[in-house]
């Protein structure tokens, strides 16, 4: 059995606010990730929460960088676990396991990659567009939100091409982030999308009648995160499940059950 | 306390001992695979499998998780790939634990 994953001590490097209710996390590496390799785009790891034994679940989150030094996550302070998570400090000792769950596939050839993210969604996003943008391939990434205050501060390469939509108009193009795909985008694209399962959805559904192909990340309550408990399940289009934290939580989005 | 005073935590159950009373519960180690790397398996007394049926099981529809102030509770439905999935694939892994391994079964009438 082959062992790709492995558990270990990070310590915090940074932690900031990013947008209304959102906060990025910065990691540094401990020995135990010299054993493993450097998680890629769309993986995922779970942490401890920080006042365990409550809440007693590890927490998933997807990895918006990683490098030598450490890794980063974008999170939203959405119930008990992330407002205490809210509150560590600079220096704190997390406990973390990861690399877990599948990755980002590289775009078809002659297709252009189009990332479409919403909310918490942002994270795996990020990274995947930088990713591509260093390969030399110029993404289109879409940002959705309800307002202006929600939409992350980040820094975002040049050689990319970034829309921003906000529901009230107050930033970018005035509405959902599918008012970002334009006619022209969907000849040669790419489609990746992470965040609000209805935007999913619908990106899913213009992938589907321009007759591109489109992968999703999606989002489960986890107990174990490893393929154990098969709590994570998701409906697939045959009838059966998938488990997000195994064969997620990228999954080609026609697989999935709508 | 010396190591050659460790307390012996040996147990029997059923005519079979194992080296101590920690067993890792239905559900909670899958097929004992999941954890490889992240759990020192001589530790446990024995592993206790998912439950397996004699006919592959798809599971419930989910959400099958709820976590509460004082753990979860979950609501899986049996998921397994089957008896001859099991014995094909499963057994050999578990053969190859350094502890027992106990298989949960289930059925109906």
């Amino acid at each position: 059995m082959s062992v790709e994953h492995t558990r270990g001590q990070a310590r915090i490097l940074s932690h900031r606010a990013v947008a209304d209710g959102y906060k990025e996390m910065s990691l540094s590496w401990s020995d135990a990730a010299q054993a493993i390799p450097k998680p890629r785009p769309g993986q995922f790891f779970t942490l401890l929460p920080i006042l365990y034994p409550t809440p007693i679940l590890r927490r998933p989150f997807a990895y918006s960088d990683a490098d030598k030094t450490g890794f980063s996550f974008i999170y939203e302070i959405r119930g008990p676990a992330t407002r205490d998570l809210a509150k560590a400090d600079i220096g704190d000792e997390i406990d973390w396991i990861g690399p877990l769950g599948s990755t980002f596939p590289h775009p078809p050839e002659g297709s252009r990659p189009v990332l479409v993210a919403g909310g918490i969604g942002l994270g795996p996003i990020y990274y995947w567009a930088r990713f591509l943008a260093e390969t030399g391939l110029k993404p289109l990434v879409i940002l959705g939100a309800r307002s202006k205050n929600l939409i992350p501060e980040l820094e975002w390469p040049e050689n990319l091409e970034l829309r921003i939509c906000t529901d009230d108009g107050s930033m970018g193009l005035h509405g959902t982030a599918l008012v970002g795909l334009k006619p022209s985008d969907m000849a040669s694209a790419a489609f990746y999308t992470c965040g609000p399962h209805p935007m999913m959805a619908a990106v899913h559904q213009s992938a589907l009648d321009s007759g591109r192909p489109c992968w999703v990340s999606l989002e489960e309550m986890m107990a174990c995160g490893v393929g154990a408990c098969q709590g994570c399940a998701v409906a697939v289009g045959d009838g059966t499940y998938k488990r997000v934290c195994v064969e997620g939580p990228v999954f080609n989005s026609r697989e999935v059950a709508w | 306390m010396t190591s050659e005073a460790a307390p012996d935590l040996t147990v029997r159950i059923a005519g079979r001992q194992f080296k101590n009373p920690l067993g890792v519960a239905s559900g909670t180690f899958g097929f004992g695979e999941e954890y490889a790397g992240l759990t020192d398996m001589n530790s446990i007394g024995a592993l206790f499998t998912k439950a397996v049926t004699p006919e592959p099981r798809a599971g419930n529809v989910p959400p099958r998780l709820a976590e509460t102030p004082a753990g979860m509770i979950n609501a899986i439905g049996l998921a397994n790939p089957g008896l001859k999935m099991f014995l094909r694939e499963k057994v050999p892994v578990l053969q190859s634990l350094p502890c027992p391994a106990v298989v949960n079964v289930a059925g109906s009438t």
